[in-house]
């Protein structure tokens, strides 16, 4: 058994998005902390190492979609124990949308043969949409199981998960091959360890283009007609005074009357 | 040939043990300090993710990187605190890598690869109630009987002194030598052995989350095999393990120096006085400017060293000026931090105050600044000069190292 972990390299969690003067989009951190794999997928880079250790995953591999520095991204996750990484990389690519995204990595899925789990985050920290797994899911015919909290069982042909939702957890069963969103609660992610780093540094990481993996059409289908930043928040701060706390209490209710926030 | 860049793995394993830290260590760092305490998991943690064995070939327990990877690490450990680097200094500068040195392939076996894997830490016995710089005038004995020696004595400023299980024990076995020095030999002590005792030390101005304490010997008996080098060796493995140890030190305090400036960064830009933040302030911009000085040439005296050892080359002069660099001037770096700070860096709601009773021992230890001075005094006059020895630190060699 397979598992395949799609990650993506996104900028740091620090990082300013700005919008330049010609409507380009910059990401830069003010610290200037380089970019990262996803913060999300951490947590699925981590699982599907788990899948290999504790479930007999004979491969993790993981996958990303973008440009040259998106293999600093697949370093980490070689470094942190993944056995194998493949970049996509094609200047059809550029661009791609999320469904766009999820085609190219629906057909990597495939090019990599028996696959039985892939693994994604809930999301990445850019784009935020969330919508990258269950589209792979849907264009390789898979079952999606979504906020995935535990990898309970794997075995016979089918896996069973706990889904963390918004009203509390539910236990799935589904038969394999599926597509899996994690959250933050599923683990603890490891360092990379100085063996890991060591291997990931030397490793020469396959590309895999459009004419490799068979797609076309990747453009995306949506059109960023004008990008731009969120205002800033105004605000004040005013300390409320009195000689009691009952008078403090008094003088913030009347404010806030005042205001017409209750 | 002059090359400056680092490669991605040293940097990668930095960024690793920076990461450690910064979630690990440094969320308790401040409680642990107050209450004189080590955080017990940072011991097994650094075993566990091979940062006790860094540096060490693999063939040997260890993750298989250079020296220069070793003062990276010791740079990043020191900026989080200062107890942390405490614990490569002596567990792998003054100890691991003396047995690399000198120890037989045996003794490497038996003791190097535990300690590289982390099974086992180690700690280093030569300072003494009544000698520190005098190292010749130790009082540690070590008398021969039959296959053993019967080690008598005791240590005082011991790191991890209640934490390790080996302790590099400098003794005389020769009471009457001429010079005394050529009378002292170097045993690794296992404080499993009867007759060993261990405390701490509490009351320290600083690394005060850190462990250090006495260990004493009383009729010790240690079999020749346990002993490192041959007899009247000592003094030379002594000082080959400073030299190894004092990069420790000079690594770890150039991070020290870095947390300063760090932190008075942020502090100066955060800070208003006058309607304006202090960050705008010559005075304020004259200390920042310091700080970045005294980085920077710490780390170029440091990483120097660093490739010297790769090479396998003596650095005995050049640690020796980059520990008292980088040590003298974290020291400084931590006062003006706190002059940054105002009266904030007076109290332990900041960092920079442990910073700088942090940075005072490493002034004293591992040769004071005044040892130092004199060394560095000495080469200059022609009057000191570092003869080969028997057994060199080995160079780095990639394929050794990692096979």
């Amino acid at each position: 058994m397979k598992v395949v972990v799609c990650t993506k390299q996104t900028p740091s969690t620090t990082a300013d998005l700005t919008v330049r003067p010609d409507g380009s989009v910059s990401w830069d951190d003010p610290g200037g902390k380089p970019n990262v794999v996803n913060p999300w997928d951490e947590y699925s880079i981590e699982e599907g190492i788990r899948l290999k250790e504790n479930h007999g995953a004979s491969d993790v591999i993981a996958l990303t979609m973008g440009g040259d520095e998106s293999q600093e991204a697949l370093k980490t996750a070689l470094a942190m124990g993944c056995t194998e990484a493949i970049l996509l990389s094609d200047a059809a690519f550029a661009g791609a949308d999320t469904l766009g995204t999820a085609k190219v990595l629906a057909a990597a899925i495939n090019k990599v043969g028996d696959v039985q789990i892939a693994i994604f985050g809930k999301s990445a920290i850019d784009g935020d949409t969330g919508q990258t797994a269950v589209q792979t899911a849907r264009k390789l015919g898979w079952t999606p199981l979504t906020f995935v909290s535990a990898i309970t069982a794997v075995g016979n042909g089918q896996i069973t998960v706990e889904r963390l939702l918004d009203d509390g957890k539910e236990t799935v069963t589904a038969p394999l091959p599926v597509v899996i969103s994690t959250v933050k609660e599923i683990n603890e992610p490891r360092y990379p360890s100085f063996m890991g780093i060591r291997k990931a540094s030397r490793a020469t990481i396959p590309v895999w283009g459009a004419g490799d993996l068979g797609v076309d059409g990747v453009g995306s289908k949506v059109d960023w007609s004008k990008v731009y930043a969120l205002p800033a928040r105004e605000g004040s701060v005013e300390i409320i005074d009195g000689d009691s706390v009952q008078q403090k209490a008094a003088k913030l209710v009347a404010k806030l009357f005042e205001e017409k926030v209750i | 040939m002059l090359d400056f860049s680092l490669t991605d793995e040293q940097l990668q394993a930095a960024a690793m043990v920076r990461e450690f830290g910064a979630k690990e260590i440094t969320p308790t760092i401040k409680e642990y300090d107050r209450q004189q305490t080590m955080n017990p998991i940072a011991l097994p943690r650094m075993a566990e993710l091979g940062i006790l064995g860094i540096n060490i070939p693999v063939r040997y327990g260890g993750q298989g990187f250079d020296y220069v990877t070793l003062g990276l690490v010791c740079e990043e450990l020191e900026r989080i605190d200062t107890t942390l680097r405490v614990v490569m200094s002596v567990h792998m500068g003054l100890n691991s890598m003396g047995v690399l040195q000198w120890g037989t392939e045996e003794q490497k076996q038996r003791f190097l690869a535990p300690q590289a894997r982390g099974e086992k830490y180690a700690a280093f016995g030569l300072t003494e109630p009544g000698a520190g710089s005098d190292v010749a005038g130790l009082r540690s004995t070590a008398r021969k009987d039959g296959d053993d020696y019967i080690i008598n004595g005791e240590k005082m400023w011991i790191s991890l002194a209640t934490k390790a299980h080996h302790v590099l024990w400098f003794a005389k076995t020769d009471t009457a030598a001429k010079p005394a020095h050529a009378g002292l030999t170097a045993f690794m002590v296992e404080t499993d052995m009867p007759g060993v005792t261990t405390g701490d030390i509490h009351g320290k101005l600083g690394v005060r989350a850190g462990s250090t304490g006495w260990v004493n010997c009383q009729d010790v008996r240690v079999p020749a095999a346990n002993r490192l080098g041959e007899e009247g060796e000592g003094f030379k493995i002594a000082m080959s393990c400073l030299d190894n140890g004092r990069y420790t030190v000079a690594s770890g305090a150039t991070g020290l120096t870095r947390a300063c400036l760090d932190a008075s960064i942020r502090y100066a830009q955060e800070r208003e006085t006058f309607g304006r933040p202090i960050a705008d302030y010559q005075l304020i911009q004259q200390k920042i400017a310091w700080m970045q000085q005294w980085y920077d040439v710490s780390r170029l005296l440091y990483l120097q060293v660093g490739w010297l050892k790769n090479q396998g080359l003596r650095n005995t002069r050049e640690v020796s000026m980059a520990k008292w660099y980088a040590t003298d001037h974290s020291f400084k770096a931590a006062h003006e931090a706190i002059q940054v700070h105002g009266a904030y860096g007076f109290s332990d709601e900041y960092d920079v105050e442990r910073y700088l009773r942090n940075g005072r021992g490493a002034i004293i230890y591992e040769g004071t600044s005044e040892i130092h001075q004199l060394m560095q005094a000495a080469y200059a006059f022609g009057q000191r000069e570092d003869k080969p020895l028997r057994c060199e630190l080995p160079a780095y060699d990639e394929a050794f190292w990692q096979s």
